[in-house]
């Protein structure tokens, strides 16, 4: 490609284009780039006026210091590191020295000065000195003095780069840097020192800024370089003495960086600042400028946040580390300590934000250390200042909780942002809560109750009191529980409760104060719970069913939630409740997991009504209108969705009507037998009617039959009664159950419509796992709807893997079921194949399946005897061997973790046999060409023989990866 | 709790204070008598703006073990949470919280959390965790999208 295209693509480049056409672009100057002429296209490029040209010649020099790297290293190609510097300092001159250089051109001079950096990292034991040699090429190597203020700030810019550059490599390359960082030490470190030194009086603000980064660049290089190294630079103070001048006598600006840069070292390197320098730093922020500057660039809040913001990270980085020494010095007679904790209080009642990190570390440090200052003598005065302290600072940042008038809350990120330092205050009042207990919660709470009882009390600014206090005693609450919460803090929980917060809450119309109060009353479930509490229930129940929709969702968690937990409290809200589930349940805009969390509610509550006739009643009722509605709209396509959550609703119901704990701590002995009796009975025919709607939908309506999730629901409503203990309205009988799954496998297969199969699988995986299924039942059912259509299962994965996973739990049930019948005969093709499996699930039932019926834990003896003589006398010991062994060796590394303790349990139960199967199957791995090379018989018999001495314990994985490894021709990663 | 345990454990309680990400929360649980437990966390991953799994935070659980952190903590949604690459369990499945795979010790827990963000929205389909959500991800979207965001408002904000 000529001169000319190139330069025409990286215009383009840098020109708008569409995203395909810059791909395009990028690869084929990727080419050239990489070319063999790259070098010379680069200073073609260089040699351009367009800056976009420059800028890709400077980069297509990294590009190849990269790609020849090795070569440039032994000085071959005719071109070596030597005469790419000479270039690269003739292009820099020639560019910086144009008289119609531009400041936009400082990008490719960067880009330049980074190219000598990566030279210097590869050639620092014969270059030593990169700093004077740019500073010379600049002056044209006469030993001028500072005299080009351009010059000198090109100096500190590319001293700055190459530092940076340096700890950039430093960082990500971990071989050993020892003699690079002696070379730094020794040559480069005293002209960097000379050249900090020589610019402390400048008044230059460009030259002042660069300077400042130098330095940063310079204290982060020498912290790394201790750590690496043996090498010391000992102290850096006189270095840092013009750091003050520049923080206190100058622009905002200069004070900015500067307060950045010390931040930057007191995070880095806080031991680097000699004690003068620290003591100098401490009066000028409690005791001079600092509150000077502060008010200064308060001024304006707006204009300055970035200064306010790094202002108070100095601080923090300052004072954070003292803490500990500020605490323990608190309660002795110096009062010093107390003073700058009392300065710090005053700036956060400014500054909250920006404080909060460090008083919720001043709290967390007080609350580590108590025992430790508890054994002063002067322990009651430090807890006193404490609390005095964190006091304030409660009141401080509880104002600042509040939702402000200004804030925009069409405003995602404004509102984000505010939600995230809510989060951080609340966190500071979980923190101090255990240092002022219980006045902490009392004055939120007084708070809330004096609101209340205000005449005027839908003020905004009433209403802003009461929510942030609401938010912080929610806060507060999710820690509370039965054990810990005492009765003064149920009775101040009470105390609001009984001020009117409902009808405040409600009139406000305000949305913040509404999602609060209903975050703050889910997190009351200890109080609900107890005695106290229990009298709120219904008028609780009562508002969160009356929040607007647009809360509806979390109003619906902490419904359910609260009726889960008090359900036989809430017995007497039923009948409002039911008046609210009628209109949901045939609304069809309600969305559906509002109208499944009520009713599941509603349930709950019904679950807890001690007469089984009552409960049925209520039940029976729900049940007619969701089941009416969902045949009314059964044929429109339109209503598919809704008509999903009416049948949701019905498995929420099934899901609700479980018993809560175990049966004879629910029920009296007598309770126990009426329920079982009125179940089993069933004289409202509730069963036969859920039985009948879910044949309705999931096998008899055309437009539901093969939808997926409609299947999954109905499979849920089937499931939701499987692991009870006694007969309630979802615990179906097992012939019900099984009618109805054969039924739909049986239309599934003649449909071939097997997506919804593994769901059936499923449900029968269940009813085995529940015990709910008899053997002789399991056994008809296992050879009509899973062997009878082995074939086809065979050859799907999905099908395959669930009846791997039926297979699975009957072994671990009931194993004799597939022993001894004749299923295990009609199996074995299948469940052998499987090992060879590329589909991961697959390949793991089938190891599960081979390592249950191995090891064999749930068979009687009888059982233990089959398998063992079938294995060992018959070909399935071979067999199993040799699909194991050839599909362990075709199997991807992240299957290999599979067959392992398969491997393992045949060692330990089959010794004898398996050297003897184990070189079989490589004979005929090897005789049948499996691999791709024939793998030497004494390879494999000695592993055969490393695998016996295992025992099979651990050291299997180690080996049979090894062998892996070595049949694949691949490498360890790690 | 050795030493360097809970160590480690305030200098990661302290740079999150200082320096959390967007819409992020995580904190030590309170042991019974108010104290804090500095080995199980509590934590909330916002869904990234545009996905499906926007406008929600999904809860975690993170368990850090005594020889935190030479071995990574122990990361759980609820049990049954939708995504192909967590346990029925709830247990995460990702290479930098596994001790053989990418874990290091210098993992911070602002890195494992915008990991397990990252994971929402692009699972691994090479680490499968669960069958149902792993089978739909691969062969019916449009089933996986649906869950995802009825799962999205289970956890809406």
């Amino acid at each position: 490609m000529d001169l000319r295209s190139v330069i025409d693509l990286v215009e383009a480049l840098y020109a708008p284009n569409d995203p395909s056409s810059i791909v395009l672009i990028q690869k084929q100057l990727q080419d050239v780039q990489r070319s063999e002429n790259g070098w010379l296209i680069a200073d073609s490029l260089l040699e351009q006026e367009s800056i976009n040209c420059q800028f890709f010649g400077a980069l297509t020099y990294t590009v190849n210091l990269y790609l020849h790297r090795e070569s440039l290293a032994k000085n071959q190609d005719n071109i070596s590191y030597e005469t790419v510097t000479q270039k690269l300092l003739f292009h820099f001159n020639s560019i910086c020295k144009n008289p119609n250089y531009s400041s936009k051109q400082l990008v490719v001079l960067k880009k330049l000065m980074s190219n000598l950096a990566i030279i210097y990292i590869n050639t620092y034991q014969q270059w030593e000195d990169p700093v004077s040699t740019f500073r010379m090429t600049l002056y044209n190597n006469s030993e001028a003095p500072i005299g080009n203020e351009f010059y000198d700030y090109l100096t500190l810019l590319f001293t700055t780069l190459l530092l940076e550059e340096i700890h950039r490599k430093l960082t990500i390359d971990l071989t050993d840097s020892t003699e690079f960082h002696k070379s730094i030490h020794s040559h480069l470190y005293p002209r960097i020192s000379l050249l900090i030194q020589s610019f402390q009086n400048t008044t230059n603000e460009t030259i002042i800024i660069q300077w400042l980064s130098l330095l940063a660049a310079l204290v982060q290089y020498v912290t790394q370089a201790e750590i690496q190294s043996t090498i010391r630079y000992g102290s850096l103070g006189e270095l840092f003495s013009p750091l003050f001048n520049f923080a206190t006598g100058r622009s905002i600006e200069i004070s900015n960086k500067t307060i950045e840069v010390i931040t930057l070292i007191l995070d880095t390197n806080p031991s680097i600042f000699p004690a003068e320098i620290n003591a100098e730093l401490e009066q000028l922020i409690f005791a001079g400028w600092g509150g000077k500057y502060l008010d200064h660039i308060l001024q304006d809040k707006d204009l300055n946040e970035d200064a306010i913001n790094k202002y108070a990270m100095m601080i923090n980085s300052f004072i954070e580390p003292q803490l500990l020494k500020l605490l323990h010095q608190l309660g002795s007679n110096t009062n010093d300590a107390s003073r700058k904790l009392d300065s710090l209080v005053e700036l956060s009642t400014v500054l909250c934000k920006e404080f909060i990190f460090f008083w919720n570390q001043f709290a967390d440090i007080y609350l580590d250390e108590e025992d430790i200052l508890k054994q002063k003598p002067a322990w009651s005065e430090t807890q006193s200042k404490v609390q005095t302290i964190l006091s304030k600072l409660a009141e401080v940042y509880w104002r600042d909780s509040h939702i402000s008038e200004d804030l925009d809350f069409d405003d995602d990120d404004e509102i984000q942002d505010f939600v995230s330092y809510r989060r951080d205050i609340g966190d500071f009042y979980e923190t101090i809560y255990p240092i002022l207990k219980m006045p902490l919660l009392e004055h939120l709470v007084s708070n809330i109750v004096s609101n209340l009882s205000n005449a005027n009390n839908n003020s905004l600014q009433t209403i802003a009191d009461i929510e942030s206090s609401l938010f912080l005693i929610q806060t507060l609450a999710c820690n509370f529980n039965e054990d810990n919460a005492t009765s003064e803090i149920y009775s101040l929980l009470k105390s609001i409760l009984d001020s009117g917060l409902f009808e405040t809450v409600i009139q406000s119309n305000n949305k913040l104060l509404v999602k609060t109060s209903i975050q703050f009353l889910t997190s009351l479930d200890f109080f609900y719970s107890s005695q106290l509490g229990e009298p709120y229930l219904e008028s609780t129940l009562r508002f969160l069913l009356s929040t607007p929709n647009e809360h509806q969702i979390i109003a619906s968690k902490a419904i359910s939630s609260i009726c889960n937990d008090c359900r036989i409290s809430l017995a007497p809200v039923l009948p409002t409740f039911k008046i609210l589930i009628d209109q949901i349940v045939v609304d069809p805009e309600v969305k559906p997991i509002i109208r499944e969390r009520i009713i599941y509610s509603y349930s709950s509550i019904v679950q807890g009504i001690r007469s089984p006739s009552d409960q049925a009643n209520l039940i029976h009722s729900l049940l007619n209108g969701i089941i009416s509605k969902a045949i009314e709209v059964q044929s429109q396509p339109e209503f598919v969705d809704y008509l999903q959550s009416l049948l949701s609703s019905i498995e929420e119901i099934g899901k609700a009507m479980r018993l809560p704990s175990d049966v004879n701590d629910w029920y009296t002995p007598e309770e126990r037998d009426a329920v079982y009796a009125y179940w089993i009975e069933d004289p409202l025919h509730i069963k036969k009617q859920i039985t009948e709607v879910v044949k309705q939908f999931m096998i008899l309506n055309p437009l539901t039959s093969d939808n997926y999730m409609m299947n999954e629901v109905c499979t849920g409503i089937l499931k939701a009664g499987l692991t009870e203990a006694i007969p309630g309205p979802f615990v179906f009988d097992t012939y019900s159950i099984i009618d109805l799954l054969n039924a739909k496998i049986l239309q599934c297969f003649s449909k071939n419509s097997l997506n919804v199969v593994p769901l059936q699988y499923s449900l029968l995986e269940s009813l085995i796992k529940s015990s709910s299924i008899g053997s002789n039942l399991l056994t008809t059912t296992l050879q009509q709807s899973c062997v009878e259509y082995l074939a086809i299962i065979q050859q799907d994965p999905d099908l395959a893997l669930c009846f791997l996973n039926i297979l699975v739990v009957i072994l671990e049930k009931k194993p004799g079921i597939l022993i001894k019948g004749y299923l295990l005969h009609n199996i074995l093709p299948f469940v052998l194949e499987s090992l060879g499996s590329k589909e991961k699930f697959v390949l793991r039932s089938g190891c599960k399946f081979w390592i249950k019926l191995v090891t064999l834990r749930k068979g009687d003896k009888e059982d233990s005897v089959i398998i063992r003589d079938m294995i060992e006398h018959t070909e399935l010991g071979p067999s199993l061997i040799f699909k194991l062994v050839a599909s362990f060796l075709m199997a991807s590394r992240s299957d290999l973790e599979n067959f392992m303790e398969l491997f393992k349990v045949i060692l330990v139960k089959y010794p004898l046999n398996f050297k003897k199967w184990f070189n079989l199957a490589f004979e005929t791995i090897n005789n049948n060409q499996l691999l791709k090379k024939q793998i030497p018989t004494n390879d494999t018999v000695r592993l055969g023989q490393q695998l016996m001495l295992t025992r099979g314990s651990r050291k299997v994985n180690d080996l049979l990866k090894k062998f892996w490894l070595q049949v694949n021709e691949l490498i360890e990663y790690s | 709790m050795s030493s360097l345990c809970k160590s480690r454990l305030q200098e990661e309680r302290k740079q999150w204070r200082k320096d959390h990400p967007f819409g992020f929360f995580a904190k030590p649980s309170k042991s019974p008598d108010g104290s804090l437990n500095l080995m199980y966390w509590t934590a909330g991953i916002p869904g990234k703006a545009s996905t499906i799994w926007e406008n929600a935070v999904y809860p975690i659980t993170i368990t850090f073990p005594e020889d935190y952190p030479s071995k990574p903590p122990k990361i759980k949604f609820p049990a049954g949470f939708y995504h192909p690459n967590v346990y029925p369990s709830g247990t995460i499945c990702l290479s930098i919280l596994n001790e053989e795979e990418d874990w290091r010790p210098a993992i911070t827990l602002k890195q494992i959390v915008l990991g397990i963000q990252e994971l929402l929205n692009n699972p691994n389909p090479d680490s499968p965790a669960q069958e149902p959500a792993w089978r739909a991800f691969g062969k019916d979207r449009p089933t996986y999208e649906k869950k995802v965001k009825e799962q999205a408002l289970k956890y809406s904000k």
